[in-house]
């Protein structure tokens, strides 16, 4: 791959890289200032990334390592939140399906809040930004199984938290 | 009970991670557990639902243009973030030269590029071999290059000089834009290519002048026999 190849690549990747940069910081500044960064380290060791295809991965994981990276500088706060990983996948509720898939951004985006911070970002790595479990894994330096048991259970409580959300709605709209 | 256990790869099913063997049994399941069959068809929607959310967005402008122009330079040190936000109003204000900052380094010509560019001036204008495009039209020789160069071509206007024409040269195993104007009693080559391949200084090469100067993304080399300060003076009034 030639350096304009990579350019190429990695500029294709700007706007998704910067929806993430904006998901794992508070936005703005901070965000950009990611960004930036992420695109620095990346022309600076371009020619170690093998593979055109692990272009969009790659330029993720290193995003997510520079913020980290600097919060640990910051705050010297662990990387994520020890999770649960041995807990039973809750039951999800029962919801119908097309009541979910009415839901807006904003609805969706409250219940994503709600989940453990490992869990959301494998599950948006996945559903949102469509990796597979193995980027995933490369991404967040995690066993492929743990990126699976984090999606299983981030996706089940999802379901519960917009169950709730759908139904809510539902009922909204039954009040006279 | 055995639902618990189901519970766990409905999802990396929604998701093609299972193995055949282990997708087979799964559906064998669903097929005969309405339970299942229900979280099956949530656990999609939520996936659906999470895919709706927005995956790319448009940087500010100033955060672009300095990505973009990372392609166009070697990594330098960053500025600090005040430094930088001053630096970015500036890409905003200036519009065209967003990636002024950024290559304005003093990279000096070296003379085996001098020596390479003369060579290609000595063997390429029109008087000795004939244009690929014969034009003095701007814009008619710019759109000879697009799709040639990998970078927009630009055809600068020279103060008092007039264009002749042009043709693809390839330096360095890059394409770039060869343009030929008459000026200062001579034929003059000017050499656009798209990265700092040299920067504001002169150097004399094989009985003729090389000067270099950067203007954006594009880097512009001019060759010809005059003294340095007049060919200074012709590159510095370029306009593009
Ligand atoms: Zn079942």
């Amino acid at each position: 791959m030639t350096r304009d190849e990579f350019s190429e690549l990695a500029l294709a990747c700007l706007g998704e890289v910067t929806a993430f940069a904006r998901r794992l910081t508070p936005g703005g500044a901070d965000a950009d200032d990611l960004i930036q960064s992420t695109y620095e380290r990346a022309f600076a060791t371009w020619s170690t990334l093998r593979e055109r295809r692990a272009c969009r991965a790659w330029l993720f994981q290193i995003a997510r390592h520079l913020h980290f990276d600097r919060l640990r500088a910051v705050k010297a706060r662990p990387e994520l939140r020890l999770i649960d990983d041995d807990d039973a996948i809750p039951a999800v509720a029962t919801m119908a399906a097309d009541a979910i898939e009415r839901l807006d951004a904003r609805e969706i985006n409250a219940a994503l809040s709600h989940l453990d911070e490992a869990q959301r970002e494998a599950v948006l790595l996945c559903d949102l930004w469509g990796f597979a479990y193995d980027e995933i894994a490369a991404i967040t330096s995690v066993p492929i199984g743990t990126v699976r048991s984090r999606i299983a259970r981030g996706r089940a409580r999802l379901a519960a938290l917009l169950g709730n959300a759908a139904s809510a709605e539902q009922s909204e709209r039954r009040r006279p | 009970m055995t639902c618990d256990l189901h519970r766990a790869d409905l999802s990396a099913h929604i998701d093609g991670a299972l193995s055949p063997g282990e997708r087979v049994a799964l559906d064998e399941h669903i097929a005969a557990c309405a339970a299942c069959r229900t979280d099956f068809a949530s656990l999609r929607a939520v996936k659906h639902a999470v895919g709706r959310l927005s995956s790319r967005e448009e940087p500010p402008g100033a955060v672009r243009a300095r990505v973009e122009a990372l392609r166009f330079s070697p990594p330098r040190i960053r500025r600090h973030r005040v430094a930088w936000s001053v630096a970015a109003g500036l890409v905003l204000a200036a519009g065209a030269s967003v990636a002024f900052i950024v290559t304005s380094r003093d990279s000096s010509l070296t003379g085996e590029l001098a020596d390479i560019l003369v060579a290609d001036h000595l063997k390429s204008v029109p008087e000795a071999k004939p244009v690929e495009v014969a034009s003095s039209d701007l814009r008619v020789v710019a759109k000879f290059f697009a799709g040639k160069t990998p970078f927009e071509p630009v055809v600068p206007a020279l103060p008092g000089a007039a264009l002749v024409g042009g043709r693809l040269c390839k330096i360095e195993g890059r394409h770039v834009e060869l343009l030929f104007y008459r000026a200062l009693g001579e034929t003059l080559s000017l050499f656009v290519a798209d990265r700092p391949l040299a920067a504001s200084d002169c150097r004399a090469a094989k009985g003729h002048t090389v000067c270099g100067t950067t203007r954006g993304a594009h880097t512009l080399l001019l060759v010809g026999q005059r003294p340095r300060a007049e060919l200074r003076a012709l590159l510095d009034g370029a306009s593009l």
